[in-house]
């Protein structure tokens, strides 16, 4: 096997340095004549060597050292790519705005309900509401609100003569604006005479009563 | 022929070693060559041009021996043996002499030779297949080979008497061959062929005013020999004799045999040779030749000098079939071809490879740069990661409050389907109770209502069914529950009282 491999890389060197017209050149000459063979070659297996035992260690060890780093970029730019700078700034007023517009305290749950009443003496009718207690209304386990509930009754007074018409209208009106509400219970009855009565139940979104404007 | 494995042609790195350690060729090796052998004469060093197209033509006939060098289609120069050269020996002194004289610069080299190594057998083969004729002659040339040992052959196809297949079989041994080549090789000679003297011969018969296909015999002087061949003009070889008497010297005996190959031509071939070509160097032989060949026959003379056979041989080209080393040309054509490109393939995927080297390394360098940067940065780049998140927590948070906050407000579903339920209500119809309410297990809004409507009983409930096809076909999307209570009839007492039907209503709309 040893002696084919000699004699095998002795032929091929014989056919490789073999100089047209000078078959009994002697090595030197050979290996002037190979020269434009073997130099690319040569060289092609010096860069190799030299990408393999020395770049890409040099290249895997810094790459190495800094994937902390670089790791901390990536989630950097993941986490500024979630939301544009500016989002701050507008949720902030956005924010501040959906809050003005939930009811902030026992005073202003007042007003409301005064506004409430007003608003159907506008129409020709009274108004008697009630608030029950908000924490006993969460809006979900985990919500940053709670509803605020009202209870009221409405009857017309004794000259609305448009007590059907005046009703509708009245429900229509009777969430205050800037207020984020709804009627959540409707009940209209009418006894023979015609004479309308109803009752209802409205919600608000309410700050809880230790919630912090965030 | 002789490349097809019958024997090993000369390859190129078989060489004598200049120095000691080198390369040894085998047949150095297997056949030791004696004290006396050419190969270690003191051989003075040519001044060698790889570059040189210059060609040595030498012309071993007989004992005589003419060496040309050749350029394109000029001759630089000749140089003839005044001494006969028989041996091996003697033609390496010879050669040398006229390497020093010619100044010969190149390496290639062509060999005429016709001599006692060099024998040309007619053969008859079968005349089945190309295949079969060539079994056959490997048959032959296997059974030569035994009885006097390997040769170098190559088979010149000819005119059969007998409309068989026929060859000339060209036969040198190649022990002889092995000590011309230690005598070339030496002097960075590269013989590329050899040539058996009928091809020169039938080139220039091919120049002769005949007409094509015309057979003509043609006798040539060669040295202390005459060779005898008749052929087609332009066409094959009919046979060739080789006679050992000199047509200058020995006109009379040559002639008898010129008219002996005449008869030969027509008893074996039915063919009537009328022409008669003698290349020799003067007519002297003309007489004796038309006085043998009897009447009839046209003999004609050409002169030449034995060393015209250098320029005539240097004119035959150089992919001739008929050279016993062809597969030598062969083979050295397909090396180069294979070094050439593989130096090609070579400096290309080296440029290739450094190429991208360059663009990786470029690459890697902007990359390095940038992560040394990021580690520089990376205790800014912690601060901005906390900051950031922080920033993100604090965004949904207030997305979160303000969508809580939207989705307190209901839509004004009580108001809308109480106006649209009276609108809708027939003119015979009046509501006592309304209700509405919104579920928000269910999503939706439960309603109920009660009434009463004027008509009987039938009526009534048409009417009521109409009111609820109505509703449910309604924007509002409204389903009744399947137990719905039809309409009932109610007895209203009293003078001039009118039937009155109390329904109810129950059901769910979606729209929110």
């Amino acid at each position: 096997m040893k002696t084919r491999a000699i004699a095998a890389l002795r032929h091929l060197w014989q056919f490789l340095t073999v100089i047209p017209g000078w078959p009994d050149a002697g090595r030197v000459a050979r290996t002037f004549y190979v020269l434009p063979l073997a130099v690319p070659f040569i060289v092609l297996l010096l860069l190799w060597v030299w990408d393999r035992c020395v770049r890409l260690p040099e290249m895997r060890a810094v790459r190495e050292a800094s994937q902390p780093a670089v790791l901390l970029e990536a989630e950097v730019a993941e986490l500024r790519a979630t939301w544009p700078e500016t989002a701050s700034a507008e949720s902030a007023a956005a924010t501040a705005r959906a809050v003005q517009e939930a009811i902030q305290n026992a005073v202003d749950l007042d007003a409301q309900l005064a506004a409430m009443r007003a608003c159907a003496t506008a129409q020709g009718w009274t108004a008697t509401l009630h608030a029950s207690d908000p924490d006993l209304q969460p809006a979900a386990t985990s919500a940053p609100i709670v509803f605020q509930t009202v209870r009221g009754r409405l009857t017309p007074v004794a000259s609305n003569q448009v007590c059907f018409a005046s009703l509708l209208t009245l429900l229509d009106r009777l969430i205050p604006a800037g207020k984020r509400g709804g009627i959540t219970r409707l009940a209209v009855h009418a006894d023979e005479q015609g004479h309308i009565t109803a009752e209802l139940g409205v919600r608000f979104a309410a700050l809880p009563p230790d919630e912090k404007t965030p | 022929m002789s490349d097809s494995g019958n024997f090993v042609p000369p390859e190129p790195g078989g060489f004598v070693p200049p120095e000691p350690g080198g390369f040894v060729p085998d047949f150095a090796k297997d056949d030791a060559p004696t004290g006396a052998e050419p190969q270690v004469v003191n051989t003075t060093r040519r001044k060698v041009s790889r570059t040189s197209g210059d060609q040595l033509g030498i012309v071993w006939l007989r004992g005589t021996l003419h060496i040309g060098v050749r350029r394109q289609r000029k001759t630089l120069g000749t140089w003839s043996a005044t001494e006969p050269v028989r041996t091996v020996e003697e033609f390496a002194t010879a050669l040398d002499k006229a390497l020093a004289e010619l100044k010969f610069e190149g390496t290639d080299t062509f060999l005429v030779y016709e001599g006692d190594q060099f024998v040309h057998q007619p053969e008859a083969a079968p005349t089945f297949s190309a295949g079969a004729a060539k079994a056959y002659l490997d048959g032959r040339i296997a059974r030569y080979a035994k009885e006097r040992g390997p040769v170098l052959w190559v088979a010149q196809p000819t005119i059969g008497p007998k409309e068989e297949k026929a060859f000339l079989l060209h036969l040198m041994p190649q022990a002889f061959y092995n000590e011309l080549r230690r005598v070339f090789l030496p002097r960075r000679l590269d013989l590329t062929r050899i040539l058996p003297m009928v091809v020169p011969l039938q080139r220039e018969m091919n120049g002769f005013p005949i007409a094509r296909g015309t057979p003509a015999l043609v006798a040539a002087e060669l040295g202390e020999a005459t060779i005898i061949i008749v052929a087609q003009s332009h066409g094959p070889l009919l046979f060739t004799r080789t006679i050992l008497a000199s047509l200058e010297e020995a006109p009379v005996r040559v002639a008898i045999e010129i008219n002996r190959s005449l008869l030969y031509a027509k008893q074996q071939f039915n063919c009537s040779v009328d022409r008669i070509w003698l290349v020799t160097r003067t007519g002297r032989a003309t007489e004796e030749v038309t006085a043998k060949c009897g009447a009839g026959k046209l003999v004609m003379v050409l002169p030449t000098q034995p060393d015209e056979w250098v320029v005539n041989a240097s004119r035959v080209v150089r992919s001739q079939p008929v050279n016993l080393i062809a597969g030598y040309l062969r083979r050295k054509r397909h090396a180069q071809f294979i070094r050439i490109g593989l130096i090609v393939i070579g400096w290309l995927t080296m440029a290739n490879f450094v190429q991208h080297l360059w663009q990786v390394d470029s690459d890697w360098r902007g990359e390095k740069q940038r992560l040394r940067a990021v580690q520089v940065r990376e205790t800014e780049l912690t601060d901005e990661r906390d900051r950031l998140q922080a920033r993100n927590r604090t965004l949904e948070q207030e997305g979160n409050l303000r969508q809580h906050i939207e989705d307190a407000a209901l839509p004004p579903v009580a108001a809308k389907l109480l106006g649209y339920l009276a609108g809708v209500l027939p003119a015979d119809a009046r509501l006592t109770e309304f209700n509405v309410r919104w579920s928000a297990e269910d999503s939706a809004w439960l309603f109920q209502c009660e009434g009463l409507i004027n008509g009987d009983d039938e009526s009534a409930r048409e009417t009521i069914a109409g009111l609820k096809r109505h509703l449910e076909r309604s924007p509002l999307r409204i389903r009744f529950n399947d137990a719905q209570g039809a309409a009932g009839r109610q007895a209203m007492g009293g003078f001039g009282a009118i039937s009155q039907q109390r329904f109810n209503l129950e059901g769910r709309l979606f729209e929110n």
